[in-house]
């Protein structure tokens, strides 16, 4: 696998960088790296890696009292033959699946128009940005609101098109709002990463395709995005990520109502450990998580490692 | 394995690093003259209903530093986090308080997370002067996990007058035949909250599936509520709501939505608790000019209507570093005269009988005699208690969900929801 601290990223005729201890002094110079990346390694070692492994652990084992009793695979078997585990699955790809691709989407066509010149353009940039530094809390009570029965100016607008109950309790409805939240929360820092991809294209290259004879959607689909493909990877696996870990909006907004029907994976697992007090469920349910993560991370990090690849051509 | 032996070895590295650096904690004693204490009442609080209760809480612990000498650490915890965030320290071995509030109905679905503190209150001089109710909340199998400070009960009010002349419905057909009169003059017959949590099932939907005769838990504590009484409720409540006899937000809001068309004077009646009258001023108002009476709980099916008590319980949890002082701290919200400063500023009833006679509640008795008395009465002939279950949580939060589910949407079929969601609590319930 290549990796982004690759030497030659920075190009065939850059000076190739040192990689190795200076000559003569390579046993002080070995205790020194090992201090320097101790601090950083102990700190993820508490705080990532042991964590990880010891949901593991608890994911074969119910805990009562502090203590741990081992029930072997009683807690995978479970979640196999929940219908309630296998309906947050489902609510999770659906939800997953519509946010990430109008968040990709949108964020592109963003990307696009702010990749051109116009008047106001960072006046407009700012605002769609505000919405990606409130917390997710905020946001989501921000979103409750606007759906509250005789209160709330959206419940009041949309209202009508449920048949005039709370659209936050229709299961269609609640979706929608959670994956309309979730992508206006998200949207700005997709377009930030396509933005910033987008302007690393040459003029000329673009100039060159128009010169033969291409046409704006040509060009787009030709030229803009097989060079911005890796960026693009990024985005996609980042707001994958994203939607599987989704919990902080869904709590503020639906709570995973009406009734389960926006439950999400992360949500299930919350409710298993901390409501139902079941954490060896809980911790099962992590597992699964994160697996489902890290096909995602690495495909991020693929993706990150042809983009710097491609930078450094 | 035992988390807690893990968690020691962190504590120890942190004990020697501030013995190495010459740190001790001086000033607060030793551990014996220190008790921890969560509560859902918020010190700080000055302004919402449920100020005076603090106030008289805190009142109590200074008095009680006062008295013991002992230091009494408070922490304020939310009334909707304070019962699982007790429960997971102590299922996880990590920091507990000594001392907790928690409603009674908790306590027995959670054995596991309260100590049994029988021997250590047997002595006591409130277990001679508490009635049945505080028993049948706190002690279960001659088991006593908790005290009741005071009993709580949900109770329903109208506004008399908004009824133009009809009776306050009793019954379930009555309150279809109501229904369709008040919508005639545009108005709900009550609103009250049955969202899909647990205090929707506890206080609207439990007393409704009893009273028709039916069941949440079984005698074992097994899930219970597949059965034809719930099914009738849930036809009885589609009526209504399909009717416009109730409003949509009693199934789809928080509290406050459940009591805001009261509020509006867009419903009649309202199906609160005794402790109402801290959190909704145009009822105590109302009540104290007579203009609101406390009303029958709905009959189903022939059943008696029937109200669900709380006992407002303070626990000791497994795993309390002081469990002695806790429980003498126990002892001491249960004295009369603590009973009544409480009753007296949060609406509640005591549960020690000499509370009755101390010149705090006294008065405030006498000057709303009629509300008192109607709950205190309704208290004694149709109150119920929850049932136990090692489910309680999991499966009155599943049922609350269900419950919402068919409401939502009237055509599903009542009787196979109820069922796959109670054989699956059933499947995970151990």
């Amino acid at each position: 696998m290549t990796s982004i601290l690759r030497s030659d990223v920075a190009g065939p005729g850059a000076p190739r960088a040192r990689s190795g201890p200076p000559e003569g002094r390579s046993p002080r110079w070995g205790w020194i790296t090992v201090g320097l990346v101790a601090p950083a390694a102990l700190l993820t070692v508490a705080v990532q890696i042991y964590p990880t492994l010891y949901s593991f652990y608890l994911s074969f084992g119910t805990v009562s009292a502090g203590t741990v009793t081992p029930v072997g695979l009683d807690n995978y078997r479970w979640l196999l033959t929940s219908a309630r585990f296998w309906q947050s699955v489902a609510v999770t790809l659906v939800y997953g699946v519509a946010f990430v691709v109008i968040t990709f989407v949108l964020a592109l066509a963003l990307a696009l128009v702010f990749n051109t010149q116009f008047r106001g353009k960072a006046f407009y940039l700012t605002v769609i940005f505000v919405p990606w530094i409130l917390s997710e809390i905020t946001s989501g009570v921000i979103w409750r609101w606007m759906f509250l029965r005789d209160y709330g100016f959206l419940q009041e607008l949309l209202g009508p098109l449920f048949g005039d109950v709370t659209v936050l309790a229709t299961p269609v409805g609640a979706l929608a709002v959670l994956v309309v939240a979730n992508v206006w929360k998200s949207v700005a820092f997709a377009l930030l990463l396509i933005l910033a991809a987008l302007q690393t294209i040459s003029r000329e290259i673009d100039e060159a395709a128009r010169l033969d004879g291409a046409g704006a959607w040509r060009r787009l689909r030709s030229v803009t995005l097989p060079l911005i493909r890796p960026t693009l990877t990024v985005v996609i696996a980042f707001m994958a990520i994203q939607s599987v870990n989704a919990i902080g909006m869904v709590m503020s907004v639906t709570e995973g109502g009406p009734g389960s029907s926006t439950e999400i994976l992360s949500l299930f697992m919350y409710r298993q450990a901390m409501d139902f007090g079941k954490l060896g469920v809980g911790s099962a349910v992590g597992v699964v998580m994160f697996f489902v993560n890290l096909v995602f991370a690495l495909t991020y990090l693929r993706a990150l490692n042809r983009q710097s690849e491609l930078g450094g051509r | 394995m035992n988390i807690r032996a893990r968690a020691s070895v962190p504590a120890l590295l942190a004990a020697l690093a501030l013995g190495l650096t010459g740190c001790s904690g001086g000033g607060a004693g030793d551990a014996g003259d220190t008790i921890t204490v969560w509560g859902t009442w918020d010190m700080e609080d000055e302004a919402s209903g449920m100020a005076e209760g603090s106030v008289a809480l805190r009142e109590m612990i200074e008095d009680y530093e006062a008295e013991t000498g002992v230091t009494v650490v408070y922490e304020h915890v939310p009334f909707d986090q304070l019962f699982s965030k007790v429960s997971l320290a102590v299922q996880s071995g990590g920091d507990v308080p000594d001392v907790v509030e928690v409603a009674s109905q908790e306590v027995f679905s959670r054995p596991d997370v309260f100590r049994d503190i029988t021997a250590e209150l047997a002595d006591a001089e409130f277990v001679a002067q508490v009635g049945d109710a505080e028993r049948a909340s706190c002690v279960r199998d001659g088991v006593r996990r908790c005290v009741a400070v005071n009993i709580g009960s949900t109770a329903w009010y109208y506004r008399a007058a908004d009824l133009d002349g009809v009776a306050w419905p009793t019954t379930d057909a009555e309150w279809l035949t109501v229904g369709e009169q008040l919508k005639a003059q545009g108005k709900y017959v009550a609103s009250f909250y049955a969202g899909r949590d647990v205090a929707g099932v506890e206080q609207t939907w439990a007393p409704l599936i009893i009273s028709a005769g039916g069941e949440i838990f079984d005698a074992d504590g097994q899930p219970a509520w597949a059965n034809a009484a719930t099914v009738t409720v849930v036809d009885w409540m589609r009526r209504l709501l399909m009717n416009g006899y109730i409003p949509e937000t009693n199934f789809t809001g928080d509290f406050a939505a459940g009591e805001q068309p009261f509020i509006d004077g867009a419903a009649v009646g309202l199906r609160g608790g005794s402790w109402s009258a801290q959190f909704v001023p145009q009822l105590s108002e109302g009540l104290a000019s007579g203009e609101v009476l406390v009303g029958a709980a709905p009959s189903i099916a022939g059943g008696p209507g029937h109200v669900t008590l709380y006992g407002q319980g303070w626990a000791v949890p497994e795993g309390a570093a002081n469990p002695q002082r806790a429980t003498e701290f126990l002892a001491y919200l249960m004295t009369p005269s603590n009973q009544a400063k409480w009753a007296a500023a949060a609406f509640r009833i005591p549960t020690n009988a000499l509370a009755f006679e101390d010149p705090a509640f006294a008065e405030v008795y006498a000057e709303n005699e009629a509300f008192y008395s109607a709950i205190q009465e309704q208290a004694d002939t149709v109150g119920i208690t929850m049932p136990t279950s090692p489910c309680y949580t999991e499966g009155l939060t599943r049922l609350g969900e269900t419950l919402q589910e068919l409401m939502l949407d009237v055509e599903a079929d009542a009787m196979a929801a109820l069922s796959s969601v109670q054989d699956e609590v059933a499947g995970s319930c151990r």
